[in-house]
């Protein structure tokens, strides 16, 4: 191993060597005189007696060398000193990579958060959650939890829990949080250990409210109790009752939900306590999801089919309480098929569109270097003609390739790293603890590298063709006027491509867009404009019984005393909020025999006050408006949607004045009838809704719709709405100083629903911006090309005395004609694709005049800005400056 | 060292199998230390011809036996007052040629045996 001392020994070997060589080369000639030749003469022959010099002496050195490592470094010096020379090149071509690898780095990241990396919890791989079989939703009550969790087989051990929000308060400090609910079994059953103090188990829960006991998430301990390890043992209030702290959860477990990280654990008989559910109801399913462990050797499908028989066996035993009810198992994470397949739909429509992004980069890539071998086969053909070899040459071009691509993925995953920093600190809905733990891992930088890599010999490879063809003599001779002919052909394809592949991109972008702003501007069925809500729960500040109704109505009474305020409502729950509505089954008149299979409808259930139709803005179809006089001692009576109507009477004319049954026999008589709207999910089937008057079922639950005057200080302005709320907190806290209110405009609320979509459009929105991006370039790079290839011939035109309008065609003609081909192609392709989008984008209708106006115009409007540079060269012709130069 | 043997230039490899032209120099140097110029022009004339050394080739093959320390260099003046670079055979050259003289001559007779067999064995 002398290799090292040689390295450093190296520098006069090769000097002595090249004076060797040199001093050799002068005695030949020499000699050569001395018998009587020419110095020319015998300084040719001297030469040529000796060989190419260039190669003995790469060959000589080359002995010294550590062959393969030392040419590959010798190769990236050049590449490096080419690409400086040409810092643009160099710069675009290095932006254009990092963009595309950037994307694509955050969406796999993302889709790695989201789909691939399992939950953070002991052999996720085993852990499953039940999901009913009729509908993507796991909801149960908890008597059919504890049957189901005690009578299967195949689990070990099944949890459950659920989620609320709640008041807690440590001492004069009440704040808002959201609490899991769950089974005593449940940390036992994932196999966690906790951070600090004890868990709760299945051993301390007797009965409703008898294990009042609070376990913290990490980050709640954190950021409420700022890492206090003296918290064990502590009491605190929870909605006004006292509950002990036993411990703290270990980092990094917020719950078995992503997306949702409650602030802490109680144990799920406390929910009466809580949230006034009753757990011995068997009909109401408010259980959010039940999952366990599988026992080793059972399948997802004999697991099914055994909860499938217990689902049966309960049918059987209590039908009064139960439809149908069958299984299949799902992962918890995304709450089954609910989150799970909108998002794994979405995300793989994402990865599809990033990708090409990439493969568009690619072409983009992939032209520039097949022009830039161009322009330099002349170098090429010297460097041959020298006794090169074609792999050397080409080694030399995937070396650039490669660096480049090593280059912008770097780039590209270094700003794609900071997104996603900043996406997993963002709390996208206030009031929720949502959050998007997407940081990235040793995956996604994995994939990074390979994407460059691969790019890089993916682009790479388009000259060499090229290079492999290159005849040292015909180029020298010919000068770089005759490399053209079929050799643009490959380029325009990959151009033709690339610029489909931003229609595509752009088409999309722009169905998303114009799905979200008509989405908008959508009547939902209610108001959205000069409404602000304000939304408590009565029974987190001590309410019961008779005092709830009462307090209601001094509520309603006090904001309607507002000025400006022009209406009051209230409501249990209102629609397009995060919790829903309640719901319900119902059954025609005439239906004797009331078991859940015999069902007319399950049905969304609002309990109103008399104005909230009005101040909600809902429009009432036919019929009248509940009263205050609508209580607890006049006949029951609803209020249905066109929807209801229509399914359980047949037709909305058959409505008025008749009846329905309730689950429990009672008939109520239909009084009104309400316009339709959406109420879960913009995306939603029609939904049947029934309304019921507050006074007649009261809950503890308020929702305050306030109508301010429109016009009036300048509501809608955020200045308006501020003055609004504070008006109207002052209010509620001269009521009573201990509750929580929440106050939020009504436009605020959907921030929720349209989550989603707004996601949805944003990301789209960048990919076309993105495509846009590189097809301006591709056009550019294109457009700008032919014109330098083309200005001697552009000159004589001129000279010949052509027209502007010729000038412009002869250059850029085939450009333009590219960019109408792929744009066509792209168009079809991209109304194909957002057929797809049509799922989670509101409205995303590809059939839509404007959208495909808008991709037309936007097309041209892109080919337009890229050609403008080589348009303006192209007609600033000078055809003698041109001439004279060769 | 044959398999430090880089593959010689298109013209030569024709001529020369892998090692000869070391061992050509290193028999020309352990006859006279010489330096690049002479040791070619002595191939030359010793092999009357018959061998077309493009001179060039001489030079990697200098390199690889400094490498191998077989032979050492050193910067002079020659008799006719030209700077010269003189090598010079190493005891560890005088044995490396030794093994490749009687190796060689070993396969000489190997292929000549293959290639006229009665000759071989009449004499």
């Amino acid at each position: 191993m002398n290799w090292i001392p040689d390295i450093f020994r190296r520098g006069k070997l090769y000097n002595d060597l090249s004076e060797e060589i040199r001093l050799h080369i002068e005695e030949r000639a020499e000699q050569l005189m001395r018998e009587g030749a020419s110095r020319e003469e015998a300084e040719r022959k001297a030469r040529l007696a000796f060989g190419n010099r260039t190669v003995q002496e790469e060959r000589s050195r080359e002995v010294w060398q550590w062959p393969t490592l030392e040419s590959i470094w010798a190769d990236v010096r050049l590449a490096s000193r080419q690409l400086r020379r040409s810092p643009g090149f160099t710069m675009a071509a290095i932006g254009t990579l990092a963009l595309a690898i950037g994307a694509n780095a955050v969406v796999f990241s993302v889709m790695n958060a989201f789909l691939l990396r399992p939950l953070n919890v002991p052999q996720p791989q085993s852990l499953y959650s039940l999901q009913h079989g009729d509908a993507p939703d796991g909801s149960l009550s908890y008597p059919d939890y504890l049957d189901l969790r005690d009578r299967n087989r195949s689990f070990n051990g099944l949890m459950a829990y659920n989620f609320a929000s709640t008041v807690l308060d440590t001492g004069n400090n009440p704040s808002s949080v959201w609490v899991q609910e769950a089974s005593g079994n449940y940390f036992d059953g994932l196999g966690l250990q906790p951070y600090l103090g004890h868990f709760f188990h299945a051993r301390d829960e007797h009965g409703p409210n008898s294990a009042p006991y609070i376990v913290l998430t990490y980050d709640y301990w954190h950021t409420r109790f700022e890492d206090d390890r003296g918290v064990v043992g502590r009491v605190v209030m929870v909605n006004k009752h006292p509950f002990t702290i036993l411990g703290v959860a270990p980092p990094e477990f917020n719950g078995t939900l992503l997306f949702f990280n409650p602030g802490f654990f109680v144990p799920l008989v406390e929910d009466p306590l809580l949230t006034g559910d009753d757990l011995n109801a068997r009909g109401t399913r408010w259980l959010f999801q039940a999952m366990g462990h599988l026992k080793p050797g059972v399948t997802p499908e004999q697991a099914a089919a055994d909860l499938d028989s217990i689902g049966a066996y309960l049918q059987k035993t209590y039908p009064k309480d139960e439809g149908k009810m069958t299984f299949v198992l799902r992962r918890p994470s995304l709450y089954g098929d609910y989150l799970g397949r909108p998002l794994k739909a979405f995300m793989a429509g994402l990865m599809l569109l990033t990708g090409l992004i990439l493969l568009a980069a690619c072409a983009n890539l992939g032209s520039l270097f097949a022009a830039r071998a161009a322009d330099r086969s002349k170098e090429v053909a010297l460097r041959l003609a020298l006794g090169s070899s074609r792999k050397r040459i080409l080694r030399g071009l995937f070396t650039e390739a490669t660096m480049i691509s090593l280059a912008g993925g770097a780039v590209g995953l270094l700003s794609s790293v900071a997104l996603l920093r900043a996406l997993s600190a963002w709390q996208p809905i206030p009031s929720y603890p949502i959050h998007l733990a997407v940081n990235p891992d040793a995956k996604v930088y994995a994939v990074a590298v390979l994407l460059a890599l691969v790019s890089g010999l993916l682009f790479g490879a388009v000259p060499v063709r090229q290079v492999l063809r290159t005849n040292p003599y015909e180029v020298v001779k010919a000068g770089s006027g005759r490399i053209a002919g079929r050799r643009m052909n490959a380029r325009e394809v990959l151009l033709v491509v690339q610029i489909a592949i931003c229609a595509v991109l752009v088409t999309s972008s722009l169905v998303a867009i114009r799905g979200l702003i008509r989405s908008l501007h959508d009547h939902f069925g209610f108001d959205i404009e000069n409404i602000t809500l304000a939304e408590t729960d009565l029974g987190m500040a001590g309410y019961s019984g008779d005092r709830v109704p009462a307090m209601q109505k001094r509520m309603i009474g006090a904001l309607q005393a507002l000025p400006g305020v022009e209406s009051v409502g209230l409501a249990d729950s209102l629609p397009l909020t995060v919790n829903g509505s309640g719901d319900s089954i119902v059954f025609t008149d005439n239906t004797s025999d009331l078991r859940p299979v015999n069902a007319a409808t399950d049905t969304a259930m609002f309990h109103i006050s008399p104005e909230y139709f009005h101040a909600a803005g809902t429009t009432l179809l036919s019929g009248r408006a509940f009263t205050w006089q609508d209580d607890k001692s006049s006949p029951q009576i609803a209020i249905v949607n066109k929807e209801f109507a229509r399914k359980v009477f047949g037709s909305p004319d058959r409505a008025i004045g008749h009846f329905y049954k309730m689950k429990d026999g009672t008939r109520i008589q239909v009084v009104g009838i309400a316009e339709d709207g959406k109420y879960n999910s913009l995306t939603e089937d029609p939904v049947t809704v029934m309304y019921l008057p507050i006074l007649q079922s009261p809950s503890t639950s308020t929702f305050l719709v306030v109508r301010t005057r429109p016009g009036l200080d300048n509501s809608g302005s955020d200045n308006g709405q501020l003055q609004t709320a504070t008006a109207m907190r002052n209010a509620l806290r001269q009521l009573d100083p201990g509750l929580q209110v929440s106050i939020e405009a009504r436009d605020r609320t959907l921030t929720a629903v349209l989550f989603g979509p707004r996601m949805a459009t944003i990301s789209l929105g960048v990919l076309g911006v993105m495509g846009a991006m590189l097809s301006i370039t591709g056009i550019f790079g294109m457009a700008a090309y032919s014109v330098s290839k083309r200005l001697k011939e552009l000159g004589i035109r001129v000279a010949l005395g052509a027209q502007r309008k010729e000038v412009l065609q002869a250059a850029l003609g085939r450009a333009f004609k590219l960019l109408a081909l792929g744009s066509a192609a792209g168009l079809v392709l991209g109304l194909l694709a957002t057929k797809v989008l049509a799922f989670i984008v509101y409205q995303a209708s590809p059939r839509d005049p404007l959208v495909l106006a808008g991709v037309v115009v936007a097309m041209a409007a892109l080919g337009l800005l890229a050609t403008w540079i080589p348009a303006q060269r192209a007609l600033s012709v000078n055809p003698l400056v041109l001439l004279r130069e060769e | 060292m044959p398999e430090v043997n880089k593959p010689m230039t298109e013209t030569t490899s024709r001529d020369l199998f892998p090692g000869a032209l070391e061992m050509m120099i290193l028999e020309s140097l352990r006859r006279q230390p010489s330096h690049g110029y002479a040791l070619v022009q002595h191939i030359q004339q010793r092999s009357k011809n018959l061998l077309q050394v493009e001179e060039g080739s001489l030079y990697p093959a200098l390199q690889r036996l400094l490498k191998s320390k077989l032979v050492k260099a050193q910067w002079g003046v020659s008799s006719t007052n030209r700077r010269i670079r003189t090598y010079q055979i190493t005891p560890a050259g005088l044995r490396h040629l030794d093994e490749q003289i009687s190796s060689f001559e070993r396969m000489f007779e190997g292929i000549a045996l293959v290639l006229n067999p009665a000759k071989a064995t009449s004499n």
